[in-house]
């Protein structure tokens, strides 16, 4: 009796027939994944990065890539044409950028979002942005310098810009998709351009010259309103909504004045908004600085020039700022930050009123004080400049 | 009794073996027949003890009572005197000189034995960088001996009992009375008079004898090293030693005794724990690593981060297995390997490695046939496999090793899982003589903690493991 128990239960298990079961040198391991719009139909394109083992390489991880694409009405029908090329089965577990083109994204992300949320194989946490003024097939193609996957290529570009520059920001998708779905946020997303020719840099033999002709950029943010994209921020508004949003730590800034240009390397920046009442907001941006360049003299010795030179520093984040808000408000009026979901969050009745007029009437009317408090903490190793010695 | 038909009855008994030496001496009116196994006795001494003290008590003239005399005058520490003849074919055998005497019904017994055995050496299957060195042999009394000189106390007891209908071999057990359990003294004994067979030869042999059922990891520790067997008994275990083997059972065995070493004792406690760690982990990965390897690659590829699954992918490209049926051929040609390079003499030991290393090594990644992270992984689960000393428990490993790999292959990790739990139960079932295989951690007992996975500094430890034994608990004060 025991034993015809313990026959019952193993037998369950070996009938499964191995469930799931793939080894890997059948699957064709997806890292990138672009979604193009042309005549009507989708143009999916997908970066394939186990293609084969580099002969002449001697390190034995390395590997060259393959791009297969295919059209149809939905992503689905595309991804179909490309299992019919492809002669391994494709995997998107491993997805770790996805591009959209801008006419996708003008013609609105929800209706192509589904496919990658519902596959249970996909992890949902790549990187998610757009490629401008060419199809994001092409930035899929390109093969970039000092990565040996093109993919990782562009997140790790995605990364470091977003963390030392402020310049994007890295959103993953599964962010993304929520930010589109909460009242009263509106999302924003990073962008790629190919500087060159495109052609050319879908060669492997593009990188064997030291100066590259044709390389990824990255650009300025894309600017959403719901889920459809209307404009690009100029370069100094990527930063501020970057900054404004929280969703940078740090920034290299230069700052004129007069004859005297200081370069700051903005660090631990953190931006706090309350929300006064539905028609007031304030934000403190608060973080440490440190000198990287003065190109005139100036005494730093003195505790006065440093604090002159910190409420100058102050001031000018401060305008730059404040004129990012007024264009994000007045101009494209998109409430990328967020305001909406705090009214939502703190007056849930009211918002039912303002929610349909929210973006256009109600946002650019709101009443937003900007605060600022860098401080100087390192003039790093010079205490004079150099200017000044001689 | 004519001595000389008495004697040649044992002879014919003893199917006229050539090695039976006798001699004949008269004196008075009354023969004797001296006799020996050439075999097992010692020559020279049989000679110069016996026959030249018998001679020169002769030529003095002071036999009145031969028997008397021989039995009262001849040097030898251990004399007997008996009357049953069946018992001779063993004494002869053990190394004893027989004196028949005419018209007397008693015979002399005289222990005249062989050194027929190796000196004390180091151990081999145990070696030890720092303590001593020596180890046991197949001399049962030289064994005891080295016991006896690290313990001295009139409380170390031991039992001995002969097992085996034909080889008649000693076996002892040996503990602490004082200490020991004695419920598992007499249930050891028990089991032990209960063996009928024909011949013991290693004390491996009494181990099922012993156990009520068979597990995979061994319940019982077995050691050629005295100061393992000293310190177990020191803290409160039970040692069955066997006769002509220089290894002994130890009982009760738990989990963390394969941990533990003689050394930990004798190195800085820190160390120790910290080797104590690395030892733990290299269980794991030698059971977990290949089947975790399988269930990732076939099954649940998405736990890999990016450039490793890459990696992997582009090193399985061209092999023609699949990737369970590649781990289970590379681990059986390593235990293979092991297999002969234990039987295989030391001076083809060289050959073995080179065909070893390069061979199946970078030839069979060259050629294509298996990828070389399985080699990698195979070699990680082999050399974790070895940090361990004891032969059964090395074993045992291998074998749940395996139940993993199918597990994994059927099922992916969510098998590894599975065999995970079944591992857990049944190490938590098992047993040795009462005491739970997995303590102190199941059931756990704080203060056992410090001789466990970590070892306090010596003069912290003050009392004996309470698994082991309940009676005098203090060890120091």
């Amino acid at each position: 009796m025991k034993k015809l128990l313990i026959i019952l239960l193993i037998i369950p298990f070996l009938m499964t027939g191995c469930w799931n079961y793939s080894e890997l040198n059948t699957v064709a391991i997806v890292t990138g994944f672009s979604v193009d719009y042309k005549n009507d139909e989708y143009e999916v394109s997908m970066l394939i990065a186990n293609s084969k083992k580099n002969e002449s390489s001697s390190k034995e991880g390395e590997s060259q890539t393959t791009v297969y694409s295919g059209t149809g009405k939905t992503l689905s029908d595309a991804i179909k044409e490309i299992e019919r090329k492809s002669p391994k089965s494709i995997y998107i577990g491993h997805l770790s950028v996805v591009v959209i083109s801008e006419d996708v994204a003008k013609k609105g992300i929800l209706e192509m979002s589904d496919l990658l949320l519902r596959s249970a194989e996909s992890r949902k946490k790549f990187y998610f942005l757009q490629a401008r003024d060419t199809s994001a097939k092409d930035i899929l193609s390109l093969v970039m310098p000092l990565e040996s996957f093109p993919s990782h290529g562009i997140a790790a570009l995605l990364k470091t810009t977003s963390e030392a520059q402020a310049i994007t920001t890295t959103v993953p998708y599964s962010y993304f998709i929520t930010d589109v779905l909460k009242p009263g946020v509106n999302p924003v997303l990073p962008t790629v351009e190919i500087i060159g020719n495109a052609d050319e840099g879908r060669k492997s033999s593009s990188l064997e010259t030291t100066k590259i002709k044709t390389y990824l950029k990255v650009s300025d943010l894309a600017i959403f309103k719901d889920d459809k994209f209307i404009n690009y921020a100029e370069n100094d508004d990527s930063q501020m909504i970057n900054i404004l949003n929280g969703n940078t730590n740090s920034l290299l800034t230069t700052i004129d004045n007069d004859n005297l240009s200081i370069g700051f390397n903005l660090t631990a920046l953190k931006s706090d908004t309350k929300l006064i009442d539905p028609a007031n907001i304030k934000i403190k941006v608060t973080g440490k600085a440190d000198i990287r360049e003065i190109n005139n003299k100036i005494n730093l010795e003195e505790s006065k020039t440093v604090d002159e030179i910190q409420n100058i520093l102050n001031k000018n984040l401060k305008g730059r700022l404040k004129d990012t808000l007024d264009t994000v408000q007045h101009q494209y009026k998109t409430d990328v930050f967020g305001y909406g979901n705090m009214i939502y969050k703190k007056y849930p009745k009211l918002w039912k009123q303002l929610e349909n007029n929210w973006d256009d009437t109600y946002f650019p009317k709101i009443n937003v004080s900007i605060e600022t408090d860098i401080k100087i903490v390192s003039t790093g190793s010079l205490k004079q400049t150099i200017k000044e010695v001689k | 009794m004519n001595s000389k038909d008495r004697f040649l009855k044992i002879k014919e008994r003893l199917g006229d073996c050539p090695d039976l030496k006798f001699r004949n001496i008269r004196i008075g009116k009354k023969n004797s027949v001296v006799f020996f196994l050439e075999s097992t006795s010692n020559g020279s001494t049989i000679s110069q003890f016996i026959i030249d003290d018998i001679n020169d008590k002769l030529e003095k003239g002071i036999f009145c009572d031969f028997f008397d005399a021989v039995k009262n005058e001849i040097a030898n520490s251990s004399l007997t005197t008996m009357e049953d003849d069946n018992a001779i074919p063993f004494y002869l055998s053990s190394g004893f000189t027989i004196i028949f005497i005419d018209d007397e019904k008693q015979f002399i017994l005289l222990e005249t034995k062989a050194d027929l055995d190796r000196g004390v050496a180091t151990s081999e299957s145990e070696p030890s960088l720092r303590g001593p060195k020596d180890s046991f042999t197949e001399n049962y009394a030289k064994n005891i001996g080295l016991i006896r000189k690290r313990i001295k106390d009139e409380n170390l007891w031991f039992k001995e009992l002969k097992i085996g209908r034909r080889t008649r071999t000693k076996v002892a057990i040996s503990y602490i009375k004082d200490i020991a359990d004695e419920k598992i003294v007499k249930d050891v004994k028990k089991r032990l008079q209960k063996i009928d067979i024909d011949g013991i030869l290693e004390s491996g042999n009494l181990r099922s004898y012993l156990l009520d059922k068979d597990a995979a990891f061994p319940q019982m520790q077995s050691t050629e090293r005295p100061d393992t067997v000293c310190q177990a008994l020191l803290d409160g275990k039970i040692i069955i030693m066997v006769e002509n083997t220089p290894f002994t059972l130890i009982i009760p065995t738990v989990f963390v005794d394969y941990i533990h070493t003689p050394e930990d004792y004798y190195q800085k406690p820190l160390n120790v724990s910290f080797t104590r760690i690395l030892k733990i982990c290299a269980f794991f990965i030698t059971i977990f690593t290949p089947a975790i390897y399988i269930g990732v690659v076939t099954f649940n590829q998405t736990v890999v981060p990016d450039e490793l699954l890459i990696s992997l992918a582009v090193q399985r490209e061209g092999v023609p297995f699949p990737t369970a049926f590649e781990i289970i051929l590379l681990m059986m040609v390593f235990e293979i390997l092991r297999e002969s390079d234990i039987r295989m003499p030391t001076n083809s030991g060289t050959t073995m490695s080179i065909v070893g290393a390069l061979v199946l090594g970078q030839a069979a990644v060259d050629a294509g046939i298996v990828s070389p992270i399985a080699v990698i992984v195979v070699a990680i689960t082999s050399i974790c496999s070895l940090i361990f000393t004891d032969i059964d428990f090395i074993n045992g490993i291998r074998l749940w090793r395996l139940l993993f790999i199918f597990a994994a292959s059927f099922l992916g990790l969510i098998g590894v899982l599975l065999a995970a739990l079944l591992l857990l139960f049944k190490l938590c079932d098992l047993k040795s003589y009462g005491t739970d295989f997995l303590s102190p951690f199941a059931p756990l007992n704080i203060k056992d903690q410090k001789d466990s996975l970590i070892l306090f500094p010596l003069n912290k430890i003050f009392k004996r493991p309470s698994y082991i034994t309940d009676k005098n608990k203090r060890r120091q004060s």
